[in-house]
């Protein structure tokens, strides 16, 4: 297998134009930078991919810290997706009441990693930093107030006429031609398809905390806002269930200078599926690598909105996850 | 802050109309600073920071800086992101726009330097290998606290070269 599948995207020829710069250890820096508000997530993936090429195995510790970190950049994403959304449908107040929600999420990001958005919490053979579990344990209260304001989104989603209004049928998607083309994360799941990266058990310690995924059946905007609002609340649970469970440990385990051997990660980010290959031959340096972020994923399928009009383009977007960074303008 | 607005009217009482106007106009800008935002490409983590600026949490607002679409009307250009040779044109039209006297703030590594992607293709390192720019403000992702602090120290040039165009006026 080559990396001749990524090529078509953009944030892969940059990667690996990066690749060709930087050693693995570096990398993980660079893979974080490929998307902001998702950035954990990709560096997560990265560092899943060497390890598997490597044959190493995390400790426990490090992947319920890898978790843990994943659902609250998780939640964030998804609070800054909806607020988009509400920005673009004229509830300038739901926007804000999401945005003041992520603040909370972000804070206890900076408390536990110093950072707010550029984590660099995860390194290939475990994460960097132990949590402070008095830290923990103070946030699980926010984590409780953000899970409570989160219901009251999801009462004003689930209430409102005019939200309704607008967002039902636009940008439908049946299953079929969903699954046909092969689309991943909230398009998928607002359409009636259980896909999910996490139910695999490939990473993290999901298949332990007895992971379902959010499933709606309407196939429009309106159902994708709604399992984002519902993952929100999923996520946040999640958090909490992992953090009651946390074993001591050591958080990360020696990795070898050399990568020998290729991987494939998949790793299911707020906005769909992020895929991670990498390929190495007896070298600090990569010899190939190639990625698919999540926002790429989907964009195949934009091409069923060209008749739209600008709003409702942005719309379709933001609610299937797509997004222009790492693009030429 | 040294800034004051000074609403002395037997000081305007013997200049011309026009300079009185330009002279009111200088005053009041400083109190309510109009920003132009431009995310280049790049990772879109310092856009959102700036957003999260607007949002309750930071209010900018609060700080009379308000948002602009227009960058005619605007007092400071606030550059994100990567700036690509595709790009490059776009960011020049917009700063021939501004209107006298504007601030150009440069917020984020790759705004500044080219950061991370500045050995890869097509990418101009940093914003000022374009347009001068005043302010910089550093961070991966630049936070909040960076970008609002950057907007004040462009807001207190404004007042300082204000002050500076009054006493010309005077001497006239």
């Amino acid at each position: 297998m080559n990396s001749n599948m990524f090529e078509t995207t953009e944030s892969s020829a940059v990667f690996q134009s990066l690749a060709r710069q930087k050693d693995y250890k570096q990398l993980v820096y660079a893979s974080e930078r490929m998307y902001g508000t998702g950035g954990f997530g990709n560096s997560f993936a990265f560092c899943t991919a060497i390890e598997g090429a490597c044959n190493v195995i995390v400790p426990m510790r490090a992947q319920y810290i890898r978790t843990i970190l994943m659902e609250l950049s998780m939640v964030q994403e998804n609070l800054l997706r909806l607020a988009s959304i509400a920005e673009t449908i004229g509830y300038d107040r739901l926007s804000m009441m999401c945005w003041t929600e992520r603040e909370y999420i972000l804070e206890i990001l900076e408390k536990l990693t110093g950072n707010r958005m550029m984590l660099s919490m995860c390194c290939p053979g475990g994460v960097r930093r132990d949590l402070d579990m008095d830290i923990i344990s103070e946030s699980i209260d926010e984590i409780d107030n953000v899970i409570l304001k989160t219901k009251e989104i999801y009462e004003i989603f689930e209430s409102d006429k005019q939200i309704m209004n607008r967002l039902k049928g636009l940008g439908y998607l049946s299953k079929e031609e969903a699954e046909a083309a092969s689309v991943t994360g909230p398009g998928a799941k607002g359409s009636g398809l259980a896909e999910d990266r996490r139910t695999l058990g490939e990473y993290g310690i999901y298949h332990l905390l007895g992971f379902k995924p959010v499933v709606e059946q309407g196939g429009d905007c309106y159902a994708r806002c709604i399992v984002k609002v519902r993952e929100i609340i999923q996520s946040a649970e999640l958090v909490k269930s992992a953090v009651n469970e946390m074993p001591e440990g050591s958080i990360c385990t020696q990795m070898p200078d050399r990568i020998e051997g290729e991987w494939i990660a998949r790793i299911e980010q707020a906005d769909g599926m992020d895929t991670y290959y990498v390929k190495g031959k007896g070298s600090a340096f990569l010899e190939d690598a190639g990625i698919r972020k999540a926002g790429e994923s989907n964009d195949k399928i934009m091409y069923r909105v060209t008749d739209y009009s600008s709003e409702d383009e942005a719309l379709v977007r933001l609610t299937l996850g797509i997004d222009d960074c790492l693009k030429e303008r | 802050m040294s800034f004051k607005i000074k609403r002395d009217k037997k000081k305007n009482a013997g200049l011309s109309v026009a300079s009185a106007g330009i002279r009111t106009f200088h005053n009041f800008r400083p109190e309510s600073l109009w920003v132009f935002h431009y995310d280049g490409s790049g990772c879109d983590g310092c856009n959102a920071e700036y957003l999260a600026c607007l949002s309750p949490a930071w209010d900018i607002e609060r700080l009379a800086v308000r948002n602009t679409g227009n960058p005619a009307y605007a007092d400071i250009l606030l550059v994100t992101g990567l700036i690509t040779e595709n790009s490059a044109d776009e960011l020049l039209q917009i700063y021939e726009q501004l209107p006298e006297g504007s601030k150009v703030v440069s917020a984020g590594a790759c705004a500044c330097t080219g950061g991370l992607f500045s050995e890869c293709e097509g990418i101009m390192a940093g914003v000022d290998s374009l347009i001068p720019v005043d302010i910089y403000a550093a961070g991966c992702a630049a936070r909040p606290e960076a970008l609002i602090d950057a907007i004040l120290m462009a807001k207190d040039e404004i007042v300082s070269e204000t002050e500076n165009r009054e006493e010309a006026v005077d001497d006239e």
